[in-house]
């Protein structure tokens, strides 16, 4: 037997989604390999970014509190959640990574679906939240438009960010 | 002989050539060949092949029976979510996703459609309803060609023949016919039905793909068990029953049950509009129907029971499990039969080897092929280290989509039951997993629901039925082609 690591329910060996609550009973590996067609979600609102910052207001304010990130990977359970401090590296960790990137996109399946080890960078300006692209293999949407990499654009609770395959929800604690 | 080399097409003449034709073309390809030519060369090896079987009549004849069949055939794919067991003193489960296709290289002409319309017209038709489905009907008749047969039957109280079968013929006098039908009266389903497989039985059925769909919106009071016994004959002899309903208060548990038998589809249809293009679909499918009356024979060992069995593609439908085998319906087209089974295997203390045999028996009209058997066979093994399931990621699709129309059911059984409050909680579990797939507006209705559950302890029917064919809806989704291969 096996038990539900949300509801507790024992479920029969074998079991690929909890009977009772609809949780994934399978490693985050495998679910990755299967995404799920989407219906567009309520807040994402086609191609509604800003221009990028101007660099002037992208500096990184030091006195700017931190804020909570948190990313949501559609199919998968476990969110990914950080303080925000001036910067953060988006990518993906392996034995060959030389930079240390703050959200580790591995166990979403980032290598399958194109993720680079050094993707993009998460900013803390007094605008807001912003996302640069570093230059990655396979690029970022955000809101399924193509960002130029090394400029920085404003984010909105809720935005979709595709960093190569891999879909992401970005949403900021009020 | 390779299955993949015609000898008619390496001849170059029509599989109805005389053999006199065969003779000269023989001779006139033996020219084309270079003098110097090895009698080893492997082109010349073919040709001579062909020529040596297409000539004997004897030997053409065999060949002729052996092609037939070859092309008739159909080919099956299983995919399990694991072929080792644990060894274990509890039940496991096992999911295999199974796909049937035809086998055939040229799909042979259709077989023309048998096909009846049992229209309901109690006063609750009245006004959109009846029109679109009028507008429908018209429609329809327009499209089909005269090789076809149809009739329309009415029912209310009672029912009325509008148009009998026939070869149709779409004129004036028939759109005449047709738009004059009115709403008025109550809902015996049974009178409709038995008046439409009455029309379809005048025609001789070999000859056809035969096949009723009843438009309904309402409920049928006393008359549900005769209306499954005459499902039953019906599909008995080679008549399917499908099933549109129309708004939200048609019954659904009875419109399952009575499609079961020949596994037809139930349709969920809210919005008018949708009357059209449901129809037009359907009968598109049915007319690219190759093989009909599918059914897996359910000999599986002991040790083996299927729990719950899906059909995914041509349409989503539960499945029903008979005592020794399950219906699946007809093969449209090119495109598989795709259906889910979830196996509870018995526990395995020992070491153990589990052969389960997939027999399918199917017809085929175009070849006048009855009883046609395909077999494929899966094999678990019990072991003591069993090795970790990587099941595909369309298996894991099919089930995760599978599981929410399932929560949705079960969410029911508990209402009926009197819990509340686990049918409160199931539904907002639903909701989240809804959410987590992006279907914001199905999560949306499950949230209002488990609001509802909460407050007042019940369901509205409208939710019940948008979330029950939603989730089915779901597994009409994944794209089944796209995936086959990873």
């Amino acid at each position: 037997m096996n038990k539900c690591s949300e509801c507790g329910a024992t479920q029969p060996k074998g079991t690929m989604f909890c009977d009772e609550c609809g949780n994934a009973l399978l490693s985050n590996a495998l679910l990755s390999r299967a995404p799920v067609q989407r219906e567009a979600m309520p807040f994402s609102r086609g191609s509604r970014h800003s221009a990028p910052l101007p660099l002037a207001e992208r500096k990184l304010s030091s006195d700017t509190p931190p804020r909570t990130v948190t990313f949501v990977v559609p199919g998968s359970r476990n969110h990914l959640k950080i303080e925000l401090k001036e910067q953060a590296i988006i990518g993906r960790s392996d034995a060959h990574s030389d930079v240390a990137c703050e959200i580790d996109l591995t166990e979403y399946g980032g290598l399958e679906m194109g993720v680079s080890r050094v993707h993009a960078s998460l900013l803390l300006t007094d605008q807001g939240v912003c996302l640069c692209d570093l230059g990655s293999t396979n690029g970022t949407l955000l809101n399924n438009t193509s960002l130029a990499p090394k400029q920085a654009f404003l984010l909105h609770n809720g935005d979709e960010i595709h960093f190569g395959d891999l879909l992401v929800h970005i949403f900021f604690e009020a | 002989m390779s299955q993949d080399s015609d000898y008619y097409e390496i001849l170059g003449v029509i599989p109805a050539a005389t053999p006199e034709v065969i003779r000269v073309a023989f001779n006139s390809l033996l020219k084309g060949f270079p003098k110097d030519t090895s009698p080893e060369d492997p082109v010349f090896q073919q040709v001579l092949q062909a020529y040596k079987v297409l000539s004997n009549s004897k030997r053409r004849a065999t060949y002729d029976a052996l092609m037939k069949k070859a092309a008739a055939s159909l080919r099956v794919d299983v995919q399990a979510s694991r072929l080792s067991l644990e060894l274990s003193e509890t039940e496991q489960l096992a999911y295999l996703l199974i796909d049937i296709h035809s086998k055939a290289q040229k799909l042979n002409p259709q077989t023309p459609l048998n096909l009846s319309l049992v229209i309901d017209r109690s006063t609750s038709m009245r006004g959109e309803r009846l029109d679109k489905v009028k507008a429908a009907v018209n429609i329809l008749m327009a499209r089909l060609t005269a090789d076809n047969l149809l009739s329309v039957v009415t029912f209310s109280d009672r029912a009325q023949l509008v148009i009998p079968a026939d070869h149709v013929a779409y004129n004036i006098h028939v759109t005449a016919k047709i738009n004059s039908i009115e709403a008025s009266g109550g809902t015996e389903i049974y009178q409709g039905l038995s008046a439409g497989v009455e029309e379809i039985r005048q025609a001789p059925l070999s000859n056809y793909m035969n096949h009723l769909i009843l438009l309904t919106d309402g409920r049928t009071y006393g008359d549900s068990d005769k209306c499954l016994q005459l499902a039953y004959a019906a599909a008995e002899q080679g008549i399917n029953i499908s099933a549109v309903g129309i708004g939200t208060d048609w019954n659904d548990e009875f419109l399952d049950k009575l499609v079961a038998p020949s596994s037809g589809h139930t349709a969920f249809i809210e919005n008018p509009e949708d009357i059209i293009n449901h129809l037009g679909k359907q009968i598109k499918g049915l007319g690219q129907v190759y093989a009909q009356n599918v059914r897996l024979s359910l000999d599986f060992p002991e040790d083996v029971t299927v729990e719950t069995g899906f059909k995914l593609t041509p349409f989503a439908q539960p499945l029903t499990i008979e005592d020794r085998q399950i219906n699946l319906g007809s093969i449209e087209g090119r495109a598989p039969l795709s259906f889910l089974l979830e196996l509870k295997i018995a526990p395995q203390q020992r070491p153990n080897r589990i052969n389960i045999p997939l027999n399918f028996l199917a017809d085929i009209p175009s070849q006048e092929i009855k009883n046609d058997l395909v077999s494929a066979q899966v094999q678990f093994l019990a072991l003591k280290d069993a090795s970790a399931a990587s099941p595909s990621p369309i298996l894991i699709k099919a089930v995760r989509m599978l599981n929410m129309y399932r929560m949705s059911e079960k969410v029911q059984d508990d209402v009926e039951a009197g819990k509340t409050d686990e049918a409160a909680a199931r539904m907002g579990h639903l909701s989240t997993r809804l959410l987590e797939l992006g279907q914001a507006k199905l999560a949306h209705q499950a949230h209002t629901e488990t609001v509802r559950l909460a407050s007042m302890g019940s369901v509205s029917e409208e939710g019940r039925k948008r979330l029950k064919y939603g989730t089915r809806a779901l597994l009409e989704l994944i794209d089944w082609d796209s995936n086959k291969d990873e």
